[in-house]
């Protein structure tokens, strides 16, 4: 099977929040509205011992994506092809079920449309076999996009060299981006 | 004073249209369909790292911009900033139109105007001028211009030196500290390649000459294990990444390489062989200067414990390759250059020059040189700048000192000036002290005529008598030989407008082109081409160099060299002794001191720290550029205001909770801000960002967060004369509801 | 220009789960009686099927205008099995049409299974909100033992309100003081199903404790303290157990009313969801 996702090395985020915008004015998204963001983690502890790094956040392309399984007009699934979850915009009637039912906050809701949106890894992009354009221009190079389940991609081999890890696994939601830890 | 003699006649068959070129030639360079849309390239100019992009373009509008792979330094990513550049196109506080004042200096009272009349009025103005004998009078006052070539040429044809850029503003104590130092103004660390890079007030990760290219290869080396150990004041992204960070009092950080280099020496651990062969003045260095900064009189002033002084000493000294650098958090003080040459000879001591993870130099080299577009007009009769560069108050100064030329006009020394340009800078926001460079812009008996050309209405702007409406970067042509690649081999871009000027704007070298054209005499004789002909014969002049539709194509072009180290064995360094100068005599001769070292901030004095007990150090951010994003809504969002940061502890001391409201005072005025408790802060320091705090400039700029600069005074070092923006003294207290 | 939470459920959602809830325990408690009854209320269980059907439906209109595309609402009744929505869609419109079958034959079948689907209605509003794993708070079989407390003490505050206003409702005194017998006990209920939920949320996942900290100390204290435990239930139970006049009986209804409306709005907005490293917590909020 495919499955793409994005692993994220949290030593090599310099916070720089390239990705968001890039992401942001590649889908025009409106104001407030974010379908990858940076978090800021820290600063903690006590001066000089004091330490601070980034956590960017997009959809975690689960394996069991909780918001499928609340959408109403079935305008949600997970793609065999790939394992991207994907919105039908033409399906989708707008209920934000999925917002409320994403325990990661991944999902935002296009206004003007009336429909809701997320990351679906940039399948504009991925068309002209580009990547996506947070990953592209990710300046520390954080972000790397492939098949998590091809041994010979780049994302594979740093899930697993590296060990990366899943966050929220407890909600049985089966991420499948991850992160190297800090 | 001013006769009118010109031929009004010749000029008044001109008409602005014909010179407003870009509009044609920008389609042609789509790469696919336009209407299913295609891709330019070009390149970022949202700060200096000059980042290639390629802009993604559907019926005529700009969607998004990408970076460019071709680039050799950027290689293809771009930086918030730069992806957020197409916001500032279609920004919808741009100015349209040519304005004149009609209300007094500075009450945003105007007038629409058409480009003819405009062009008309700022012509037979400096034709008369030009006429009456004082082209002088004519000063062109720019930022990050990055066309230096073409508006020289319009300095120059007119007659005036007084063509200027930021750099003060920016690292110039750097650029005379290795100028002095190496004969090079702008060296760069091989930061990829290093195992070890000791940063001195210089974040990699927030900014720099190459942000992009830089912060992409110190990841890189960080993940190959190399050791990075940041000084900064402040917790800096890069700081926050390095493996140590020594939090240091400001403006004392050539203590601390003083004291490595004590230990280094001491400890024999330095490159014999190339400090015998490839400096002057190391054993009176050592002498005069070194001895004294034991790790324990070194830890006295920059209170770093002396046992880490050795630590980092025998790390740096042991570790190969390994790389010093420092930058504006060192430069922007009042002894700017002299402790930038202390950071410098780190890298001496080492023998890391121009090598393989080392300190990399320029050896004219990396600038492969543009073809010239013949006739050059020839240099300016007066040589006496409007920013005393070469005078006694600033003997050794290599670049602008764009702090000094207002001053200087109102002084009427060494003479008045009549006209004044502004591009692509602010000195009514973005200087120290910006009320005593507004006060003399508000003047018309100090400054009798201001154009300012700009895509806002920014500060300075708001000053103007005529407002010249210019695109962005984005809607221009610059060809460059940037010489500051990474990857230490020449290469040359061709920035070109990715949609035409929007609105009524122009370009910047059409503007110069008419009026050279409309004021006559003879200057339109160095501007028969229009921007892209004379770029295209500046490509085409290269020697071996790209074909023109190559360049267009590609957007950058690599010469196909590669890349030498040890350059100096060949024919030694581009200082007068062709050595790396330890022991200055320029400096000696002007008075300066002659070697490295550490001489206290001049306005970090006892008696001042009794009433101000805080320093106030400025800083960047990755987010925003210095003075031309506030307005961008996007990056708005990813930071949306700043703060003044002091330590909680601090904070405590004088009852100042996270969120309150405080001033921050200094010598020379207040400013009002939101306090920020952080542990990212020493105890003795306040930290403010640049960026916010505009008055002016849009609607989503104005009144957002607070800028550092109206308590900052305006002082520099007079050798490279850096505007001293970390120096400040100051209190802070709680603002009573 | 400061970051918005995401768009997500807000007052009008809460209000759909509120009126759902009250027409369902109005009808629920009374068909419930008139089956003990034999078919004795016909009359006022018409009325209140009604009035039940007229909260129902702006109880619907409200959720499909707060759909991003109203117009596609069949989408929702098309894929049944889709989710707890559509399945809730159902039940609704089953519980609607078991009304309407009361009013057309009335009888014992259709009171009987107006109170199955008007516990499934009231029950259903519960389980919409815990099947969601992301808000723990949500994740407890209480919650829609709470919201069925809830619906008939406010179905029965809502037929208590259509005793006094209407002269032709025809419920005896005797059904009546029955029903707000039944309704103190479900305050006390309700009271006690709050206090032990919140206890065990206050122990369970950390995202559950922030959504009790926000009830009690945070953003919905001012309504969870005054609208639901202070107006909704401890004066109505004071005032139910120092006099039982008419008019405290109103009064006493009218602020069971508004005390409902309440759980339902603090409890949605409660649910918060589990932080990531660095998030802010608003961000997490509904
Ligand atoms: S992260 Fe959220 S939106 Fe993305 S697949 Fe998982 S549950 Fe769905
Ligand atoms: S672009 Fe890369 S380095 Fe920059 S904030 Fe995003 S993940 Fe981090
Ligand atoms: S670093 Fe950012 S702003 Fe600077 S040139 Fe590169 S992309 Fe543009």
């Amino acid at each position: 099977m495919t499955r793409l996702a994005l692993v994220i090395d949290l030593n090599k985020c310099i916070l720089c929040h390239a990705c968001t915008v890039s992401c942001k004015i590649h889908h025009d998204l409106p104001l407030g509205q974010f379908w990858n963001e940076v978090f800021t983690v820290g600063p903690s502890g006590e001066f000089p011992h004091t330490s601070l790094y980034g956590f960017p956040k997009a959809c975690m392309q689960c394996d069991k994506p909780a918001c499928v399984s609340v959408c109403p007009a079935r305008a949600t699934e997970k793609d065999k092809e790939t394992g991207v979850v994907k919105i039908y915009e033409d399906k989708c009637v707008g209920c934000r079920s999925c917002i409320v039912a994403c325990p990661y906050g991944a999902r935002a809701f296009d206004e003007t449309k009336g429909t809701t949106f997320k990351c679906e890894l940039c399948p504009e992009r991925r068309e002209q076999g580009k990547q996506p354009i947070c990953v592209e221009t990710c300046v520390g190079g954080a972000r790397v996009f492939g098949d998590i389940d091809d041994p010979n991609s780049e994302a594979y081999k740093i899930v697993h060299e590296k060990h990366a890890v899943r966050y929220l696994e407890h909600l049985g939601t089966e991420p499948c981006t991850s992160y190297v830890p800090a | 004073m001013i006769v009118a003699t010109g031929n009004e006649t010749q000029a008044s068959s001109i008409t602005s249209a014909q010179f407003n070129t870009n509009t044609s030639q920008t389609r042609v360079y789509i790469e696919g369909d336009e209407k299913k849309g295609g891709y330019i390239a070009s390149h970022c100019l949202q700060c200096v790292s000059n980042c290639g992009l390629r802009a993604f373009v559907k019926d005529g509008k700009v969607r998004y911009l990408e970076g460019n792979p071709l680039d050799p330094n950027s290689r293809g990513r771009m930086c918030a900033k730069g992806q957020a550049g197409v916001q500032q196109i279609y920004d919808p506080d741009r100015v349209k139109n040519p304005l004149e004042r009609v209300g007094e200096r500075g009450s945003g009272k105007w007038r629409d105007i058409s480009w003819d009349e405009a062009m008309q009025k700022i012509s037979s103005r400096l034709r008369r001028l030009r006429d009456s004998g004082h082209p002088e009078q004519f000063v062109f006052y720019s930022g990050r211009n990055m066309q230096a070539g073409y508006t020289t040429r319009f300095t120059n044809a007119f007659g005036s030196p007084n063509h200027f850029n930021h750099d003060s503003l920016c690292a110039s104590g750097r650029q005379m500290a290795t100028l002095l130092t190496y004969g090079d103004t702008w060296p760069q660390m091989d930061i990829e390649n290093a195992r070890y890079v000791l940063l001195f007030g210089f974040s990699a990760f927030d900014a720099g000459i190459c942000f992009v290219p830089a912060a992409q290869r110190l990841v890189n080396a960080l993940s190959k294990g190399a050791k990075l150990v940041v000084v900064d004041p402040r917790l800096s992204k890069t700081a926050a990444k390095a493996s140590e960070w020594i939090s240091i009092a400001p403006g004392t950080d050539a203590a601390l390489a003083m004291g490595i280099m004590n230990v280094i020496v001491s400890e024999g651990l330095y490159d014999r062989e190339f400090v015998e062969h490839w400096t002057v003045g190391f054993d009176d260095f050592v002498e005069k200067e070194l001895k004294r900064f034991t790790p324990e009189y070194a830890s006295s002033i920059c209170r770093v414990p002396a046992e880490k002084i050795g630590e980092l000493a025998w790390d740096f000294a042991t570790t190969r390759p390994a790389v010093a650098d420092a930058m504006r958090g060192v430069s922007a003080h009042t002894n700017g250059t002299v402790s930038i040459r202390a950071v410098m000879a780190l890298n001496v001591l080492l023998g890391n020059i121009d090598d393989i993870g080392g300190m990399n130099l320029d050896f004219g080299w990396w600038n492969i040189g543009l073809g010239a577009v013949d006739p050059v007009p020839p240099a300016p009769k007066e040589t006496r700048r409007l920013d005393r560069l070469g005078t006694s108050q600033y003997p050794l100064a290599a670049v602008p000192i764009q702090q000094q030329i207002l001053p200087s006009i109102a002084e009427r020394d060494p003479y008045p000036a009549d006209t004044v340009m502004l591009y692509h800078s602010s000195p009514a926001y973005a200087m120290p002290d910006p009320k005593k460079q507004m006060n003399i812009l508000k003047n018309p008996d100090k400054v009798p005529f201001i154009i300012s050309v700009d895509p806002f209405m920014g500060e300075s702007t708001t000053f103007a008598d005529i407002v010249l409406p210019e695109g962005t970067y984005l809607e221009r042509y610059d060809a460059v030989s940037w010489p500051y690649s990474l990857q230490f081999t020449p290469y040359v871009f061709l920035r070109k407008p990715v949609v035409p000027p929007q609105l009524e704007s122009r370009m910047v070298k059409d503007i110069l082109r008419e009026l050279a054209h409309r004021i006559g005499g003879g200057m339109e004789q160095y501007f028969a081409d229009d921007a892209v002909a004379y770029h295209r014969k500046e490509i085409e002049g290269i020697t071996n160099g790209p074909s023109w539709d190559e360049i267009v194509k590609n957007g950058v072009w690599v010469a196909p060299a590669k890349r030498e180290t040890q350059r100096f064995r060949k024919n030694g360094f581009f200082t007068p002794s062709g050595k790396i100068e330890l022991y200055s005599k320029r400096m000696d001769d002007a008075g300066f001191p002659p070697f490295p070292t550490y001489v206290p901030v001049a306005t970090h004095d006892a008696e001042r720290r009794q009433q101000y007990p805080f320093c106030l150090i400025t800083y960047k951010v990755a987010m925003h550029n210095q003075s031309r994003t506030a307005n961008v809504p996007f990056l708005v969002e990813v930071m949306d205001r700043n703060y003044a940061e002091i330590n909680p502890k601090s904070a405590a001391s004088l009852g100042i909770r996270d969120g309150d409201e405080v001033y921050v005072e200094s010598e020379i005025g207040r400013i009002e801000g939101v306090a920020r408790l952080t542990n990212e802060i020493r105890q003795d320091t306040i930290a403010i960002s640049h960026h916010f705090g505009h008055w002016e400039y849009g609607r989503v700029a104005k009144g957002r967060g607070i800028s550092p600069n109206p308590i900052v005074a305006c002082n520099d070092d007079g050798i490279g004369a850096p505007a001293a923006f970390n120096s400040t003294l100051v209190r802070v207290y709680k603002k009573l509801k | 220009m400061k970051r918005r939470r995401a768009n997500t459920w807000d007052i009008r959602i809460a209000s759909y789960l509120f009126l759902a809830g009250v027409g369902a325990g109005a009808f629920g408690s009374l068909a419930l009686l008139d089956y003990l009854e034999g078919g004795k209320l016909h009359l006022p269980t018409s009325i209140t099927a009604l009035l039940s059907l007229l909260l129902i439906g702006i109880g619907t209109l409200l959720l499909v205008s707060d759909l991003g595309k109203p117009l596609r609402f069949w989408r929702v009744l098309l894929n049944p099995m889709s989710s707890m929505l559509s399945v809730g869609a159902w039940i609704l419109i089953l519980f609607a049409l078991t009304m309407l079958g009361y009013l057309g034959f009335g009888g014992p079948v259709f009171s009987l299974g107006g109170v199955v689907f008007a516990i499934a209605t009231a029950g259903y509003t519960g389980i919409l909100l815990g099947v969601i794993k992301a808000r723990p708070f949500w994740n407890s079989p209480a919650l829609p033992l709470l919201f069925v407390t809830s619906a008939f003490s406010t179905g029965i505050a809502v037929v208590t309100v259509l005793a006094s206003a209407l002269v032709i409702y025809g419920l005896d005194a005797q059904s009546s003081h029955l029903l707000s017998q039944v309704d103190l006990c479900l305050i006390v209920a309700e009271l006690a199903i709050i206090g032990l939920y919140l206890t065990i949320m206050n122990n369970s996942a950390a995202p559950a404790a922030r959504s009790v900290e926000m009830l009690l100390r945070g953003k919905q204290a001012n309504t969870f303290w005054g609208g639901l435990i202070f107006a909704g239930l401890v004066v109505p139970l004071v005032l139910a157990l120092a006099s039982s006049e008419g008019v405290t009986n109103l009064l006493s209804s009218i602020l069971v009313l508004i005390g409902g409306f309440s759980l339902r709005y603090t409890f949605l907005a409660a649910g918060t969801r589990a932080l990531l490293p660095g998030e802010p917590a608003e961000a997490s909020y509904l």
